[in-house]
């Protein structure tokens, strides 16, 4: 499980992106952590979901655990909460 | 252009949109419609709100917002405001103003000023369900839109937003340019994924998405073209007006199962899918038919009226750097100067033989003037935009001295350089307040010399020629003569034997030091003095005249020019010299009989025309210029206006070679002040010229070591100022 930082900025995705490719790579099913994260950027999210159509293609599994207010907001800003439901893990 | 870009663009527009609250304010003590000025006040807010949110400015968005929430109360009484409603008002715009200042500038907002207002407006507008207090009673709730409970008629807008390559590397996330369009109401946002691509492909400097958006709101469109315009650099965004014609039509049309909506609009089930979904979502949600609702706002909208075109909404203003337009303007100026000099070659050609060069030279000509007065209304800006802060400022002065006073303003669309309108303000506001302070009376005074309580204030302007004429008139009590000289005495600054004229007397208040307030009070006496708005207007290249009326006020007159890039000069010869003269100081020039002149020992010579005796000011001499006329009557005397201290003089010169629009160019910037000189140029032949600063020439006539030692130094930068770089 990765937990997520709490600003997920463009740096951060894109030290993240080999991090997660390298796991689909290697067959692995991708979970997120995102219960403390506080800021959330556009590139941040085409990341996320870059990762999540690749695991699909590969038929692996792509889940984001505990998703934080700020997380749940900036997909619905960007209008992709139906895409958030998608890869959420629910609870328990 | 960058996030710090945009903030800088987001500033620049706070500041039109504050000029424009201040505006409607002023509207309103001025009887203008409530409804429209308070609404207008809202929306510029509300852009104010939307923007420092978008850049994290916490406290200048709270305060917008208690601002704009005690706008919507505002926005629903019918009746009028009272005198506590407004001056919150002001008083909101003033803190607005203080915010959007230190957060431009990065410093910590004045709190202790802020605060007071911060804290008036959230207790206000937290009790907008309560039972109204006396503190509310001003405000009756009732709406002001037909048919809306709140705010203005909903419009509805169809936005595309494409972020383009250089929009995520600028430092610009399109999060905040829809979290900017959000906060002007409700939005329905659709992102269009389809160009995701895989992991391997991703590419954090490069947004492949865009966004549909279906905004709901009461703002204008000008509100969202404010955050279009943030962004028109880096982004495509076209907005549609799709604001239902008639609710009734709507209606009729809204379950027409073959209407189309334009763009994709996913529908999930009851309405857009909301967070509130997500304890319970299990499978992916998949597109589904258009809804009645959506079908109801797509189906009779403005844009199906007109056959369906679609309505682009472009920005019909665009900012650019006061830089880029200071260098058009330079580029002007020297092709001006390259134009003279065409003219000069072509006079000594003959026209019969080249008719063709000259209609083309002339041709050519008007083009340039035009490009000139084009280039010239690209810096122009109304005066209104200083003029609309002194309703407020009034409504200060007259808190603070208990009086009374009416101010009107006319001309205030006047049109002048963007340079001089944002300098005015301070020289302005000092003799608005100069004339509260000293110059009307208290309303009992008034009353007892058979004035109305209520003192009157006016402040024009117009333009006549190349300037720009400037009044600030008050009824006051006038000038104090008899105070004014005697401080002057007192203060060292003249003998208390010299015999003034009335106007000399008057024009004593804009010497350095002079104040007659025994006390320095906080209207006036701020250790700024007459002097300092002299100064700031000469600086300009303006003028400051003061006449008054015992008993019955005074008159301010400020000229400025138009510009402060192109002068109309008359040009002439010194010796091998040429010195300009600004047009607008000339009267006429006359070459006068030996009878007309009369020698003194100290002062030089004086020139009698029509009776009036003017000092004659030799410019050879002033500048030690040799092999030039020295006899009057030999050589030609320029009468002008504005010389030594705003008094006529004569000067004498040795030739005029004609009248001719320079370009002007700092002699301070290339080199340094020069008492006598205010600028300098270049001619239509190539060579370098002083432009004459008539109000310092002749202060320091006699002082030959001096005299010469300016003159060499001012001609010599003069040679060194030449070239386009200038």
């Amino acid at each position: 499980m990765h937990e997520l930082a709490n600003v997920c900025d463009h740096e951060y995705a894109a030290q993240l992106q080999p991090i997660l490719l390298a796991e689909i790579q290697a067959g692995q099913n991708i979970a997120l952590e995102a219960s403390n994260v506080d800021e959330i950027s556009t590139v941040f999210v085409q990341l996320v979901e870059s990762a999540a159509q690749s695991a699909r293609l590969a038929e692996l599994g792509f889940a984001v655990h505990n998703p934080s207010e700020a997380f749940i907001e900036g997909y619905e800003d960007l209008g992709l909460f139906p895409n958030l439901m998608q890869i959420f893990a629910e609870p328990g | 252009m960058d996030l710090d870009d945009l903030k800088q663009t987001f500033f620049l527009e706070c500041d039109d949109l504050l000029a424009a609250a201040e505006e409607n304010l002023d509207a309103l003590t001025q009887g203008a419609d409530q409804a429209e000025a308070v609404n207008a006040l809202f929306r510029h807010v509300h852009s104010i709100k939307g923007g420092a949110r978008a850049f994290e400015l916490e406290y200048l968005g709270s305060f917008a917002h208690a601002f704009e929430s005690y706008m919507s109360l505002a926005r629903k009484s019918d009746g009028p405001l009272g005198d506590q409603a407004l001056g919150l008002l002001f008083d909101s715009v003033d803190a607005l103003r203080l915010l959007v200042e230190a957060a431009r500038d990065g410093l910590e907002p004045d709190r202790q000023r802020i605060e007071p207002t911060y804290q008036v407006l959230c207790a206000k507008a937290e009790i907008v369900d309560s039972p109204p207090d006396e503190a509310y009673d001003e405000f009756v709730p009732v709406a002001v839109f037909d048919d809306e409970p709140a705010g203005g008629p909903t419009s509805l807008f169809q936005i595309t937003f494409v972020p383009g390559p250089t929009m995520l590397t600028s430092g610009v996330d399109p999060l905040m340019v829809l979290r900017s369009i959000k906060s002007l109401g409700s939005v329905t946002v659709i992102c269009d994924t389809a160009a995701t691509p895989a992991l391997d492909a991703f590419d954090p400097a490069t947004c492949p998405w865009q966004w549909s958006i279906t905004l709901e709101t009461t703002e204008s469109v000008e509100a969202l073209n404010d955050i279009v315009d943030m962004v028109s650099d880096l982004a495509t965004i076209r907005i549609e007006d799709q604001t239902p014609v008639d609710d009734s039509a709507n209606l009729a049309l809204s379950f027409d199962a073959d209407a189309s909506y334009p763009g994709e609009l996913i529908d999930l089930g009851d309405g857009p899918q909301s967070r509130s979904n997500l304890p319970t979502m299990s499978a992916p949600p998949a597109t589904t038919p258009l809804s009645a609702t959506s079908i109801k706002s797509a189906g009779a909208s403005k844009n199906e009226t007109k056959n369906l075109q679609p309505q682009s909404v472009a920005p019909k203003t665009v900012r650019v750097e006061v830089p880029k337009l200071e260098r058009l303007g330079n580029m002007v100026g020297e092709l001006v100067i390259t134009q003279a000099f065409l003219m000069r070659q072509a006079s000594r050609l003959s026209f019969d033989e080249n008719p063709d060069l000259f209609r083309a030279l002339e041709e050519m000509s008007q083009h340039i003037r035009d490009l000139q007065d084009s280039s010239l209304a690209l810096r122009a800006q109304p005066l209104k935009s200083v003029f609309s802060r002194f309703g407020h400022l009034l409504r200060d002065l007259e808190k603070a001295t208990g009086k009374k006073i009416n101010l009107t303003t006319a001309g205030e669309d006047t049109e002048i350089d963007k340079t001089v309108v944002e300098r005015l303000n301070e020289p302005l506001t000092h003799l608005i307040r100069n004339a509260v302070d000293h110059g009307i009376e208290s309303p009992d005074k008034r009353l007892s010399v058979g004035k109305p309580a209520e003192g009157r204030i006016r402040l024009s302007a117009e333009q006549r020629g190349n300037q720009v004429f400037i009044e600030l008139a008050d009824d006051g009590g006038g000038i104090n003569r008899e105070r004014v000289r005697a401080k002057a005495v007192e203060k060292g600054l003249i003998d208390a034997e010299l015999v003034l004229t009335d106007e000399e007397i008057d024009d004593l208040i804009f010497l350095p030091g002079f104040s007659t307030n025994e006390a320095v009070t906080d209207i006036s006496g701020r250790g700024v003095g007459m002097d300092a708005v002299r100064q700031t207007i000469f600086d300009m290249g303006g003028r400051v005249y003061v006449r008054s009326e015992p008993g019955r006020g005074s008159r301010f007159l400020l000229t400025l020019p138009l510009s402060l890039a192109v002068l109309d000069a008359m040009i002439t010869i010194v010796g091998d010299q040429r010195f300009l003269i600004p047009v607008h100081n000339v009267r006429r020039s006359i070459r006068p009989e030996p009878a007309q002149i009369t020698r003194f020992d100290r002062q030089g010579a004086m020139v009698s025309v029509n009776g009036e005796m003017l000092r004659i000011i030799s410019i050879a001499s002033e500048f030690n210029v040799p092999g030039a006329i020295t006899d009057p009557c030999r050589g030609l005397l320029i009468l002008v206006d504005g010389a030594g201290d705003q008094q006529r003089a004569a000067l004498l010169v040795d030739d005029l070679l004609g009248q001719e629009p320079v370009v002007v160019k700092s002699l301070e910037r290339n080199y340094r002040k020069v008492p006598g000189i205010a600028a300098a140029t270049i001619l239509g032949d190539g060579r370098a010229a002083l432009i004459l600063d008539l109000l310092t020439l002749g202060q320091a006539s006699g002082a030959t070591n001096s005299t010469r030692q300016r003159a060499e130094q001012a001609l010599a930068a003069s040679v060194k100022i030449g070239g386009p770089s200038a």
